[in-house]
């Protein structure tokens, strides 16, 4: 039914719910004035985190990056010895002015030490933490979430070729 | 004293400075009009707000690394971008995907037309000033949005296929979440019809609002809904079948007009279509148990073997075209990318606008679908 009044029907939904969500009360832990709006999807790509005993500085997440936003930084051995580390003693660094979050490097990733995390948000004073950030170090591992979301896995492994061979169609009256 | 002889007249054309910061100018994009009174006289458009020479970028880019560029090119649907540029690299490298990735990939695009189709009615709302649309149409987009960021990783720039398929698989009850998604749409968009297509104020603003004929929109290289609208049954989904389209059963939608209620109407049809496709498509990924990905190729980077090939595929806001060059090394040797809105905002803007009303000139910008980034590209 065609009319001038009809728009008039959205009042109604002034009765209903709404269904924005309200942001909930958990905060982060070092920066408790700025809440976490949500949680991530199972395999969302937030922040990234990299575990420092199981990386071995190989390198492969800078060469792949896209925007160009991983570093190798060497990191003193005393540090990883430490730890038990493996490997080159260097650690991926990574610009977030540049980062586009498309997990390729988390994807190329032989050991799987890199991943990456439901952090929707991540609010710091310093400007230099966005520019440098070091995942795995002890200064930001506030940024790192606890949920590794986007993480190595066989089917997104990008280090394994995976070629589908197409199977010929079964021939009619065989296979019994 | 009456009013009118208060108003100021003048008799020379004025030149008014539209966007790119403005709400009725749809992204980074200027015009400038020239105005007598109410009525437009000129128009240029100012293109060059995104200019980010994505296809020079290009070349200087693994194909693997290319994934991450390429969505950037068309921001509201950013998967077509991802479909045809992988799909040239199949063409060329003469891969066959397997049955799946071919049904996530259309899966992943028709998502992405509903919401890239939500966005327009939103655009659409603002304009006509029926701004319920506007937000019931933005709060349900982000319930597709929440969909792709279960499916991709991300709500955006979703990054989700990459050569010979789709980086990963479908989670586990994802498709049980997408049918709930459907029913609740097709719920929401009785309550839209309600609101707006029964809505005779929507209709005065917009039945008559700048037609086009469908020889003149042959002419000025009008693709997708827009020529669809004047009654030209053109659709690559049908046409050209691509990715699973050729195994889906659906009609192409057209209307007769060609004004701006007819570009509106195409656009509302054609969400229930998708959404009637992504059922379709919901079937056989649940009776399918081929692999997500034919990956030939390892690690950081791989050739593509010399060759070329052009991919057309349909978007929301017309006919989307990558031409991939390849000359046997790690990088494409030449991207070209064919955008829709080349043809609608740099040919038929300056034209049609022409004796109109200034207060139209935002709803005709928006029911054309203007996406200034694939014209700057």
């Amino acid at each position: 039914m065609i009319g001038y009044l009809a728009p008039l029907r959205a009042l109604k939904f002034l009765f209903i719910k709404p269904h924005t969500v309200r942001v909930p009360d958990k905060v982060w832990p070092r920066w408790p004035d700025f809440a976490d709006p949500r949680e991530g999807k199972s395999v969302y790509r937030g922040t990234h985190d990299n575990d420092w005993t199981k990386c071995i500085g190989c390198g492969n997440c800078s060469r792949i990056c896209p925007a160009m936003a991983i570093e190798m930084k060497e990191v003193p051995k005393e540090v990883l010895d430490e730890i038990g580390a493996k490997g080159v003693n260097k650690r991926p660094q990574i610009d977030y002015g540049r980062c586009t979050f498309c997990a390729l490097c988390v994807d190329v990733c032989p050991s799987g030490s890199l991943t990456m995390t439901d952090n929707y948000t991540w609010v710091t004073t310093d400007a230099r933490d966005h520019r440098y950030f070091f995942p795995g170090a002890e200064k930001w591992k506030y940024a790192s979430g606890d949920v590794h979301t986007w993480h190595k896995n066989p089917q997104s492994d990008l280090l394994r070729p995976k070629p589908w061979v197409k199977k010929p169609p079964q021939p009619a009256g065989e296979g019994k | 004293m009456p009013i009118r002889e208060l108003v100021v007249t003048y008799d020379f054309p004025t030149d008014l400075h539209l966007g790119p910061q403005h709400p009725g100018i749809h992204g980074n994009f200027a015009y400038i009009l020239k105005v007598d009174g109410e009525k437009i006289i000129e128009a240029k458009i100012v293109p060059g707000y995104l200019h980010r020479a994505f296809e020079k970028l290009m070349e200087r880019r693994t194909w693997i690394n290319n994934i991450a560029l390429i969505p950037r090119v068309c921001v509201p649907e950013p998967d077509v971008n991802e479909y045809a540029f992988n799909a040239a690299i199949e063409r060329i490298a003469g891969w066959e995907i397997p049955p799946r990735a071919k049904y996530i990939r259309t899966v992943v695009l028709e998502m992405a037309r509903i919401s890239a189709y939500l966005m327009y009615l939103a655009s659409m709302g603002g304009g006509v000033g029926v701004y319920p649309l506007t937000q019931w149409a933005f709060g349900d987009r982000d319930y597709i949005l929440d969909l792709f960021e279960a499916l991709t990783g991300a709500r955006v720039y979703h990054i989700y296929m990459i050569a010979g398929g789709v980086r990963r698989d479908i989670p586990e009850g994802w498709l049980d979440k997408l049918e709930e998604t459907l029913k609740y749409l097709e719920g929401r968009l009785k309550e839209y019809d309600k609101l707006v297509m029964n809505s005779a104020v929507v209709q005065r603003r917009l039945v008559g609002l700048a037609p086009i004929t469908p020889e003149y929109a042959m002419e000025h290289g009008v693709t997708g809904p827009n020529l669809r609208a004047t009654g030209v049954p053109y659709d690559l989904r049908k046409l050209d079948p691509y990715a699973a389209y050729d195994e889906l059963d659906f009609e192409v939608v057209t209307e007769k007009d060609g004004d701006a209620w007819a570009r509106f109407m195409v656009r509302r049809r054609e969400i229930d279509q998708s959404i009637d496709l992504l059922r379709q498509l919901i079937d056989k990924l649940r009776k399918d148990d081929t692999p997500h990905i034919h990956q030939p190729y390892s690690g950081l980077a791989f050739k593509v073997p010399q060759g070329e090939a052009y991919v057309h595929i349909e978007s929301t806001k017309g006919e989307f075209g990558y031409y991939v060059w390849s000359d046997g090394g790690f990088n494409p040797y030449r991207v070209f990318v064919r955008g829709p809105t080349t043809s609608h905002a740099g040919v038929l803007m300056e034209d049609i606008v022409v004796g109109q009303e200034l207060a139209d000139f935002s709803l005709i910008d928006g029911s054309f679908d203007i996406c200034p980034p694939d014209l700057d590209k």
